[in-house]
């Protein structure tokens, strides 16, 4: 019976071959878009499971509590590990580690990379799969190194690693004892190199070292600890490390790992909008696929009705027409699967990203999928089935259709929801690239055009004493230079800010009032390269010794501490008392996703060692003549740096990529879903004038014109692509808006964009349907009337 | 075999109300050849289709094989039909998608017969249609009574009790019409009950007996070969 089922299938799919290509089609490429949107957002969802034990990993981080609000800060200090280990029960293992981007020199050669230190443990907790060198204590030798597949292929190529000596940055000699695999790219901890933090220099030192923090913590709990039992027990180590104070105005807490990504970079809402895009897409396809169906009704009427006087019973017609929907999933399946293989090489290398489907080592994918196709085919082929199966076998058999006119209603309100969804798709995407226009092109109250950027530092330099006096001579010969405006050396720099923080409270107030304020390092050319502009009081001089110690507040430090005005102010900075000079417009350091908070500028002359950047604005004529001159002046250095320089907008642009790839994923599978919603509603169009082909035929006979005739054809879609639109205008607007104000500069809804929108949906839905409207219209009425 | 009793069928659409049949007394014993006649909208289909239980009437009984049918529901008319009932239709009504063979094994499928049993039935019926050599072809690739060969084939393969043709000739030159004519008569000869609707004095003549409907009445009955049944 079945083979009966599917003969009957395979011939109706030849048969119509238009029909059958845009049903198959639009799954398949409704497949494969969801597939793809899947494993990202598997991938994003399952951060961090790689490691076997994530379940009863956490990380420890701590909350301050300030006047300006709760800060939070996930950097801890070097003995917190080991005191978490011995001081609380039920932590199994405790590890912490920091990275390092540093020189590693192998033979002649020299690599900038980024070395992990961290502790013997760090191999309990995480899971780290040995390639080579195997071993129980991997730091018992406290020079040991360990690293990576790709690093080690990078290095040594087909030559064992094992062994090798790499040194650190001219300093410290290592010795590899191990290549670990890759860790996948969803998962928080990443190594390339990685050594103990016990081989760092007076690490003595660091054992008692509560003050500063620079590490990430990270404990193993057993399985009858909860969180809280942990948490239960910070109050008081905290007052037993460092005072009572620091007890009332510091929370520690634990984030489990799995929890770590989504809370850092809020995942989940992004893989959760991608999924709702790739529900949406399979949807349109679905209805294309009942609406089809149940459109050619009258094409398998006559069957439907014969094998009813046969004897077919209602249940084995809807088996039947189940078994064809389910097959024509399963054909839409193995064309999608075929469209994920070719297209996400492309995805891949698109957006960075390192999807596949591992079918030989995660055979339940296969059964996700089968089980989604099923799901497809389940929801895309019942209602046909009962539909069609209610048929009655005398009417069917004279061709005639009686349980229509409810019907339509729902095919109606199935073009509706397709037409919803598109129009939620176009406007979702204008608006994200307008609020993406409008972080990029934003005045960030500081001039960002024509400003260069070279990070370098003192330890560049492979001859220390000499360094000091080769950075200087560098400004000094970029200043002669009648192109360049001006020259400033600070430890940040706008657009690829650092999170450095400080804690200080005004000299008039108590040390529980202490704030903790975002800090950078500057001299005093640095508000004028960047065109900051001075709100209150004056620059740093360094012609005024006591200027070392003075401070100049961004606006929003100013309004943390409710102050007005900047005479006579001072602040207290652990054992120093700083100067309040002036106040600076608050600029835009970061990414507009987030705001500006409270940033603490000191001076330091331009010769210290805490710069890391050399800035340096341009005029605008003769542009790359000057970048060419940066460049020769910049070889004469001798560093141990390769030049390299950052425009600085082009360094906040790269701050948009994540939304901007979210955007532009969103655009490809937007185009994809109204590709198949408009294929579906071009079939369906042809459908109607099939069925309208004698009404047609008689409205002509009796002097209708074209033009009446297509009009008359095209407003009954055009009043299914407006009720669309009516649903997806609050929808869309409920939408965006939520998700605009995650973002701390957003854009204010412009009716323009829904209705711009609306109009490409209605645009789209004419063009599709005005073709068949016109075939119909130019039908010799002969002809149609003879048909019937 | 099949009687009824004041026998009523209404269509109703919103406000129009047509009387299709109106107290129709039939009675049909098995063996016979039964032709029914009469202008268009008379009710001959309507009839038709009651007997053949794809429609209920609204009123009267309708006894079908010692069964009172007229109340049965849509599942039990299919299972009675299925296993007493054989249809030919004017149009044919072939499946343009099943060949030939896969035509007519349908209402064995339907039945639950095994594959070799349907091959066997299948090809028998086939061959005493004298159309083996196109089982494997589709049915448009068949001329109108080759056609009409295959779905008598199709009525016959289960050998129900009793044959409802529905203007069998209507769509066929003369020459195919005799040729299936003949193939009713010869089916009734073995024994098989025939009701056949047709526009056609001529081949209403090989009934044993000729219904004339009219207006939902029945007006006439001529009973041609009545002894036959009184022997």
């Amino acid at each position: 019976m079945l083979n009966n089922y599917f003969k009957i299938a395979f011939r109706n799919i030849f048969k119509y071959k238009l029909h059958s290509f845009i049903n198959i089609f639009g799954l398949a490429v409704g497949f494969a878009s969801s597939i793809i949107i899947f494993l990202y957002a598997n991938c994003e969802l399952t951060f961090d499971a790689v490691h076997g034990k994530a379940e009863n990993i956490y990380q420890v981080y701590k909350e301050r509590i300030t006047p300006a609000g709760t800060q939070l800060a996930r950097d801890t200090w070097f003995p917190m590990a080991k005191t978490l280990k011995d001081d609380f029960p039920g932590v199994e293992k405790a590890a912490h580690y920091f990275d390092e981007t540093t020189w590693l020199i192998i033979g002649n050669k020299k690599f900038e990379e980024t070395v992990t230190y961290a502790s013997n443990e760090l191999f309990d907790i995480f899971t780290l799969e040995f390639v080579k060198g195997r071993s129980a204590e991997p730091f018992k030798n406290i020079n040991s190194a360990y690293i990576t597949e790709t690093l080690a292929d990078k290095y040594f190529g087909n030559e064992n690693p094992i062994g090798k000596n790499i040194n650190i940055d001219y300093q410290k000699d290592y010795t590899i004892s191990g290549v670990i695999k890759d860790l996948p790219a969803n998962s928080t901890l990443q190594i390339n190199f990685l050594v103990s933090s016990e081989s760092i220099n007076n690490v003595e030192r660091q054992y008692t070292n509560w003050s500063s923090s620079f590490l990430s913590t990270y404990i193993l709990l057993n399985h009858n600890t909860s969180k809280e039992s942990i948490e239960k027990l910070f109050p008081d180590f905290i007052e037993k490390t460092w005072d009572k104070q620091t007890r009332e105005s510091t929370n520690f807490k634990l984030t489990p790992l799995l929890d770590l990504h989504n809370e850092e970079t809020d995942s989940n809402q992004k893989a959760f909008i991608l999924i709702a895009i790739a529900l949406g897409i399979l949807l349109i396809a679905s209805i294309n696929f009942v609406n089809l169906t149940t459109a050619r009704s009258i094409e398998r009427a006559k069957e439907i009705g014969l094998r009813k006087v046969i004897g077919a019973s209602k249940l084995s017609l809807i088996q039947q027409f189940l078994s064809e929907s389910l097959l024509l999933v399963f054909i839409s399946l193995i064309a999608g699967l075929i469209i994920v293989e070719i297209l996400l090489p492309n995805f891949n290398s698109l957006y960075n990203l390192d999807l596949h489907i591992s079918y030989l080592d995660n055979p339940i994918i296969i059964l996700q999928i089968i089980a989604l196709s099923m799901l497809i085919g389940l929801f895309s082929g019942l209602y046909p089935a009962f539909y069609l199966s209610k048929l009655k076998p005398v009417d069917s058999l004279k061709g005639e259709n009686r349980i229509n006119l409810r019907k339509i209603n729902l095919r109606q309100l199935l073009v509706t929801s397709q037409f919803a969804i598109s129009v939620v798709l176009i406007i979702g995407t204008i608006i994200m690239w307008q609020q993406i226009n409008f972080m990029r092109t934003a005045d960030l109250n500081f001039d960002k055009e024509q400003l260069v950027t070279i990070p370098i530092t003192l330890s560049d330099f492979k001859n220390k004493e000499a360094a000091q006096t080769r950075l200087e001579s560098l400004k000094n010969e970029l200043r002669k230079n009648s192109n360049i405006i001006s020259v400033a050396s600070s430890s940040h720099v706008p657009g690829m800010w650092q999170d450095w923080f400080t804690f200080v409270y005004p000299s008039d107030r108590n040390k529980e009032e202490r704030l903790r304020m975002r800090i950078a390092v500057v001299d005093d050319k640095y508000f004028e390269t960047f065109g900051i502009k001075f709100l209150k009081g004056r620059n740093f001089d360094k012609n005024i010794k006591s200027d070392e110690e003075g401070v100049i507040l961004n606006e929003a430090a100013l309004k943390a501490i409710g102050w007005n005005d900047v005479e006579n102010r001072q602040f207290i900075r652990g054992e120093n008392r700083l100067n309040l000079l002036g106040v600076v417009k608050d600029y835009n350091y970061e990414s507009l996703a987030v705001g500006v908070e409270p940033v603490f500028h000191i001076y330091r002359s331009e010769e210290n060692a805490v710069h890391n950047y050399v800035s340096i604005k341009l005029a605008s004529n003769n542009f790359a003549e000057t970048v060419e001159y940066i460049k020769e002046t910049f070889k004469e250095l001798d560093t141990e740096r390769n030049f390299e320089f950052n425009f600085i907008d082009e360094s906040f642009a790269r701050l948009y990529e994540s939304e901007e790839r979210m955007a532009s994923i969103i655009s490809y599978f937007t185009i994809i879903g109204i590709i198949i919603a408009s294929l579906g509603l071009f079939a369906l169009a042809s459908l109607t004038v099939i069925r309208k082909r004698k009404e047609i035929g008689v409205r002509k006979v009796l002097g209708a014109s074209t033009s009446k005739i297509v009009f008359s054809f095209t407003i009954n879609f055009m009043k299914l692509t407006l009720a669309g639109i009516f649903v997806a205008l609050p929808l869309s607007y409920y939408l965006l808006d939520e998700w605009l104000n995650d973002f701390a500069f957003r854009v204010a809804l412009n009716p323009i964009w829904f209705i711009s929108g609306s109009l490409a949906a209605i645009i789209i839905s004419m063009l599709t349907v005005l073709y068949q409207a016109f075939k119909a219209a130019n039908a010799d009425p002969v002809n149609s009337l003879r048909n019937e | 075999m099949i009687r009824t009793v004041d026998l009523v069928k209404v269509y109703r659409t919103e406000d129009v109300e047509t009387t299709a049949l109106n107290k129709v007394n039939i009675d049909i014993k098995k063996g016979e050849f039964v032709s029914i006649m009469g202008p268009s909208g008379c009710g001959k289909s309507t009839l038709l289709n009651i007997l053949g239980l794809l429609d209920n009437p609204n009123g009267g009984e309708f006894h079908f094989l010692d069964h009172e049918v007229s109340k049965y529901s849509e599942r039990q008319r299919a299972q009675l039909r299925k296993e007493n009932i054989g249809f030919v239709f004017q149009s044919f009504n072939l499946i343009d998608e099943l060949t030939v063979f896969e035509n007519v094994e349908l209402p064995l499928l339907y039945l639950g017969y095994s594959s070799s049993e349907r091959k066997d039935k299948v090809n028998a019926v086939l061959e005493r249609m004298e159309i083996m050599h196109r089982t494997s072809h589709f049915p448009q690739q068949l001329s109108g009574g080759q056609q009409q060969r295959v779905a008598v084939a199709r009525a016959i393969v289960s050998n129900p009790k009793i044959i409802l043709a529905d203007e069998p000739t209507g769509n066929l030159d003369s020459e195919r019409g005799d040729e299936v004519m003949s193939l009713l008569t010869s089916l009734n000869e073995q024994g098989t009950t025939i009701v056949m609707v047709t526009h056609s004095p001529t081949y209403a003549e090989y009934g044993n007996r000729v219904i004339h409907l009219f207006d939902g009445h029945v007006v006439t009955e001529n009973i041609k070969d009545k002894e036959k049944f009184h022997v």
